[in-house]
């Protein structure tokens, strides 16, 4: 074993933060500040309410007095006033100093918690050298450019959904963020997004956002249920456009962009125009499903038998081409050639093929050496040797994973296999110490999600060494994660 | 990957056919009549001129993209291909 094998088998010893004894301190005040923020409410409270009264409350109003009121008031109010009041009016200071005073929120996260509502009220997103990775990051960066919608977004939210046990995705996050998300795609009546987002969510506001993109989407949903929803949840001005929208007319499901309407009625059914339909909606970051692909390519297997080739040949001749069979053999390898493209970013398993001949061995060829490419395309930015924002490397890692995963989905764990011990597993994992050695706790969560998953790749294809290594380095990303 | 599936979607609803607004049964006479009208109206600054239509959406239609489809079709051999394409796309199975 050399020496660079063995230095990126596992990770050294958790660097330490940057900054962190002044977190440490900041977290300090933050708690006194409190103490003093809240005893003093709370001894007004009770001194107030106990001359007001003279000792004629009962115990229970004593008990909601004393004890229930005050403890809402510290700990969900602060939070409350940040994401119901500030964000949605645009008061960026009394949502920061709320989220601040809010002890649902760690101290670590109020920065991410500040980018988050920025992003979400239209801001740029700032430089990322001086941002952390974690979840809020992650949201935010879900939102920027397509709003929650789009193949990044669905990557970032596949991403969120399966982070690996003790990775941390806040609990406000999964409330407060994950709606923000879900009403963005909500105004642009992307029910599919708003339904993906909706996975990720807790609370009532994320229930009846769900509830209005499968209504919107044409599932059945009694329109008594959406206002009972809507009367129960919060942010009820927010949701009252998208409530009666949804009520009051049936919706078509995902509009299209602008710019592509659906081909006409007389093109709809042949194979060319759902073949550009389907390229079209490919090129826009629209999710195609592998089942579609499958079928067209199967539509094409009859558009391209003997007897339309033969027809080709025949109109090559009245225009005086004559290498007809040259011509017709072009088109096919175009045709072909495009299929592959289509299969390597399709979503979803292969259907079985009951039949196999030289259409389908030819276009299985040309899916397998673009599937290369795209993981040599992938493995490409993750260099060891230069640095990237831990966000932006988190980023390139869930490109190659749906690169990997789909060909999972395509190809089958032999192949999966061969791929990892041939062109994947060194350089991922070199990559991934190093991203973890540069960054330290700023790169900790990012870390664990990658170690994690090379472990879990591992294990899929019997590379126990690597699986062994990386459960490790994932817990020692943990420890600086948490 | 997207930037190639653009390319692909470009190729597509630049067909010559949809350009110059023709049918694929065009004969080459009334192929060059077309060009020749479009790049007079595209000059004249006509609005319709610069819009042409496809089963896809409408796209921009420029004096280089004219010349660039009539001298497509020029050629039997590309004109073959981009017929086959053009009357796949619009007519129904």
């Amino acid at each position: 074993m050399t020496a660079d094998s063995l230095s990126r088998v596992r990770v050294a010893a958790p660097p330490a933060g940057r900054g962190g004894a002044g977190v440490g301190v900041q977290a300090v005040i933050r708690a006194a500040v409190w103490t003093v923020v809240w005893a003093t409410i709370l001894r007004n409270i009770g001194a107030s309410v106990g001359v007001w009264a003279a000792g004629s409350l009962s115990a229970a109003v004593t008990i909601l007095i004393g004890v229930a009121v005050p403890l809402w008031l510290f700990v969900f109010f602060p939070s409350w006033l940040a994401w119901r009041v500030a964000q949605p009016l645009g008061m960026p200071v009394v949502a920061a100093a709320a989220s601040w005073m809010s002890p649902l929120v760690r101290m670590r996260d109020l920065h991410s918690i500040s980018v988050f509502m920025a992003v979400a009220a239209g801001r740029p997103f700032p430089p990322r050298d001086e941002l952390p990775a974690d979840a809020w990051i992650a949201l935010a960066a879900a939102l920027q450019g397509d709003g929650g919608a789009g193949v990044r977004a669905a990557r970032i939210a596949d991403a969120l959904a399966h982070l690996p046990a003790g990775a941390r995705f806040p609990r406000l996050a999964r409330s407060h963020g994950v709606e923000v998300v879900m009403l963005a795609a909500l105004r642009r009546r992307d029910w599919a997004a708003a339904a993906r987002w909706s996975d990720l969510g807790r609370g009532r506001l994320v229930g009846l956002l769900a509830l209005i993109a499968r209504a919107g989407a044409g599932s059945d949903v009694s329109a008594r249920s959406l206002w009972l929803r809507w009367a129960l949840a919060p942010a009820r001005r927010a949701t009252l456009p998208l409530v009666r929208a949804v009520v009051s007319r049936p919706m078509a499901p995902v509009a299209p962009a602008p710019a592509l309407p659906a081909p006409t009625d007389a093109a709809s059914s042949s194979v060319h125009a759902r073949h550009v339909t389907l390229i079209a909606a490919a090129a826009r970051d629209q999710p195609v499903s592998t089942g579609d692909v499958a079928a067209l390519a199967s539509a094409w297997r009859r558009a391209l038998d003997e007897a339309a080739m033969a027809r080709l040949h025949a109109r090559a001749l009245e225009l005086d081409v004559r290498n007809g069979a040259e011509q017709a053999r072009a088109l096919r390898e175009r045709v072909l050639g495009e299929l592959a493209a289509l299969l390597s970013v399709s979503h979803g398993e292969a259907p079985a093929t009951a039949r196999s001949d030289d259409f389908d061995a030819e276009l299985a060829s040309r899916v397998r050496q673009r599937q290369l490419d795209d993981v040599r395309d992938a493995l490409r930015p993750l260099d060891p040797d230069a640095a990237s924002h831990p966000l932006e490397a988190w980023e390139r890692w869930l490109a190659l994973r749906a690169v990997l995963e789909r060909i999972d989905q395509h190809a089958g764990r032999a192949a999966s296999a061969a791929l990892w011990y041939g062109n994947v597993r060194d350089p991922l994992w070199r990559w991934s110490c190093a991203l973890f050695h540069q960054h330290g706790a700023a790169a900790g969560w990012v870390a664990v999600a990658v170690f994690d998953w090379v472990a879990n790749r591992a294990e899929y294809v019997g590379d126990m060494v690597a699986m062994l290594a990386n459960r490790e380095n994932a817990r020692a990303a943990l420890a600086v994660a948490r | 990957m997207t930037d190639q599936l653009e390319n692909l979607l470009r190729a597509h609803v630049a067909n010559p056919f949809f350009v110059l607004g023709l049918s694929p049964a065009a004969p080459a006479a009334e192929v060059e009549r077309q060009a020749q009208r479009l790049l007079s109206e595209l000059a004249a600054e006509l609005a319709d001129a610069r819009r042409y239509r496809t089963p896809f959406g409408e796209y921009e239609r420029t004096p280089e993209l004219v010349r660039s489809a009539v001298a497509e079709l020029r050629d039997p051999a590309r004109r073959l291909r981009h017929e086959w394409w053009a009357r796949g796309t619009t007519e129904p199975a």
